[in-house]
């Protein structure tokens, strides 16, 4: 009788912890000591992971006024129109020579006849965003831009939201130059612009040691196969933010940057237009000095003196 | 009238609670495969390489053998805010290695309390290394969350870690639930 009743117990408590009782009398194994256990513990994890990796951080890179609007014509002006003197009163602006000779035998990068000048880049990237002012501001020299947008750079990254430009739906047209962009990703990292296979071998070739920091890095500039820019993204993108020495205070305003362009001793001139010149320098070397007014006018022939190839 | 002295009762075993697991019967082999716990080992070891190998590039600034292509940035990963210890300049790298220590230790510990060579129980073991392996993966977790909403950025070396972390989580599981279901049996 005790033992019928030691047995109806263990039946019980078998049934109570959800399990079927054996045909013995003895608890049948919970079913998290089991398979299904293992499986359901995979199962959360790969939910939560999914999860993680497919959510987008939300409003701080959402699309805001700002995703690739047309560029006020006040900006564009003040960074496209900068005086002569202005100009050359910046001269280097305290950037450094930011191009390198590509070693070795030099394959011409051409475009419909003209040198080609190829820019590898993202929105998201914070170097990238500095580059884009000076860059702008050195091709309009030469040609006309079409479409350029308003852009930011990531939040979630040094230098965040950056305010400049994006070259996704701009078009460039020039008698002396051409220009090639591929903006590779968007603000929140997502693919956008694809290089050409002949693009993407000079990119392969050239965007490494010793020419880039780091390999297929933001960004990069080939310059008619002469030349690749590492433009000193770093200090250029310090003007654009509230505190010049550190890369997490807050971004100035398009208006603010180019309140400050006017002005050859603010840092953000120096930054820019400095920087701008030695764009403007290296391609007055691949193109023949074309125009004389742009190549012949103080700081550029200074600054090209200077570059070593 | 029969001696009842001469018969005797038979022997009354108090009734088992619900809650109390009955002993494991009598094992025709190892609970847990003897393999489980040297692969846990293995994977720590590998662990801790590829940890070291982050941390001595980390100090040395040399560059990451990493490739930069689209979503994988190495560099950008490993020298964000996210890569130190708080506001430390160690990296997390540092305590990874600790973790995957610790977790070959307790797999190395299962061993010999299998063998009878310590005096703690293997369950008692497993259920430690099991809620260590929840703790590393919480971490890693953290860690991808890090990369996927702050960084949109990924490290082909971290998440390799990430992947060992999420295999001794498995393994310590499975080890901690046949422990317990031969108990249960």
């Amino acid at each position: 009788m005790a033992t019928r009743q030691a047995r109806r117990q263990q039946q019980r408590a078998g049934q109570r912890r959800g399990g079927r009782p054996s045909q013995r009398g003895r608890p049948a194994t919970p079913w998290y000591l089991g398979p299904w256990g293992l499986g359901a513990a995979v199962l959360v994890i790969a939910v939560v992971v999914v999860a993680i990796v497919v959510s987008n951080n939300g409003s701080s890179n959402a699309g805001g006024s700002f995703d690739n609007k047309p560029v006020p014509k006040s900006i564009l002006t003040a960074v496209t129109s900068p005086g002569q003197s202005e100009l050359a009163t910046v001269g280097s602006g305290g950037v450094p020579n930011p191009w390198t000779k590509i070693k070795g035998r030099q394959t011409p990068f051409t475009l419909g006849g003209k040198p080609e000048l190829l820019y590898y880049g993202a929105e998201f990237c914070p170097y990238c965003a500095a580059e884009r002012w000076g860059m702008i501001a050195a091709l309009s020299r030469f040609g006309t831009f079409k479409g350029l947008g308003l852009m930011k750079s990531t939040a979630n990254d040094v230098f965040p939201s950056t305010n400049t430009f994006t070259f996704r739906h701009a078009s460039y047209t020039s008698p002396y130059l051409a220009f090639s962009a591929r903006e590779v990703e968007d603000r929140n990292g997502r693919a956008l612009q694809t290089p050409t296979a002949r693009e993407q071998t000079v990119i392969n070739r050239y965007d490494k040691k010793p020419y880039s920091t780091q390999a297929l890095g933001f960004p990069f500039l080939y310059l008619d196969g002469k030349a690749v820019g590492n433009l000193p993204s770093i200090a250029i993108d310090g003007a654009l933010h509230a505190n010049t020495t550190d890369p997490y205070s807050s971004a100035l305003s398009w208006s603010q940057i180019a309140g400050g362009l006017v002005n050859a001793g603010s840092p953000q001139a120096r930054a820019v237009f400095g920087n701008a010149n030695w764009i403007t320098a290296g391609i007055c070397r691949v193109d023949g000095n074309k125009p004389a007014s742009v190549c012949s006018a103080k700081p550029i022939p200074a600054l090209e003196a200077k570059l070593k190839f | 009238m029969a001696n009842r002295s001469a018969v005797r009762a038979p022997e009354r075993k108090p009734a088992r609670a619900a809650s109390e697991p009955a002993e494991p019967p009598a094992a025709a082999g190892p609970v847990v495969p003897v393999w489980l716990p040297w692969l846990i080992m293995v994977i720590s070891v590998v662990g801790i390489g590829i940890s070291a190998y982050l941390t001595v590039v980390h100090y040395a600034k040399l560059p990451l053998a990493c490739p930069t292509n689209g979503i994988v940035n190495c560099a950008l990963v490993t020298s964000s805010p996210y890569s130190v210890v708080g506001t430390t300049s160690i990296p997390i790298t540092v305590p990874g290695i600790g973790w995957f220590v610790v977790s070959g230790a307790l797999a190395a510990a299962s061993l010999l309390a299998a063998s009878g060579r310590l005096r703690y129980s293997q369950l008692r073991i497993a259920g430690a290394h099991l809620i260590w392996a929840v703790l590393g993966l919480l971490f890693v977790l953290y860690l991808l969350s890090v990369e996927a909403l702050r960084l949109h950025h990924y490290c082909e070396w971290c998440s390799g870690v990430h992947v060992l972390v999420l295999i001794t989580f498995i393994l310590a599981l499975v080890q901690w639930q046949r422990l317990m279901a031969a108990r249960w049996a």
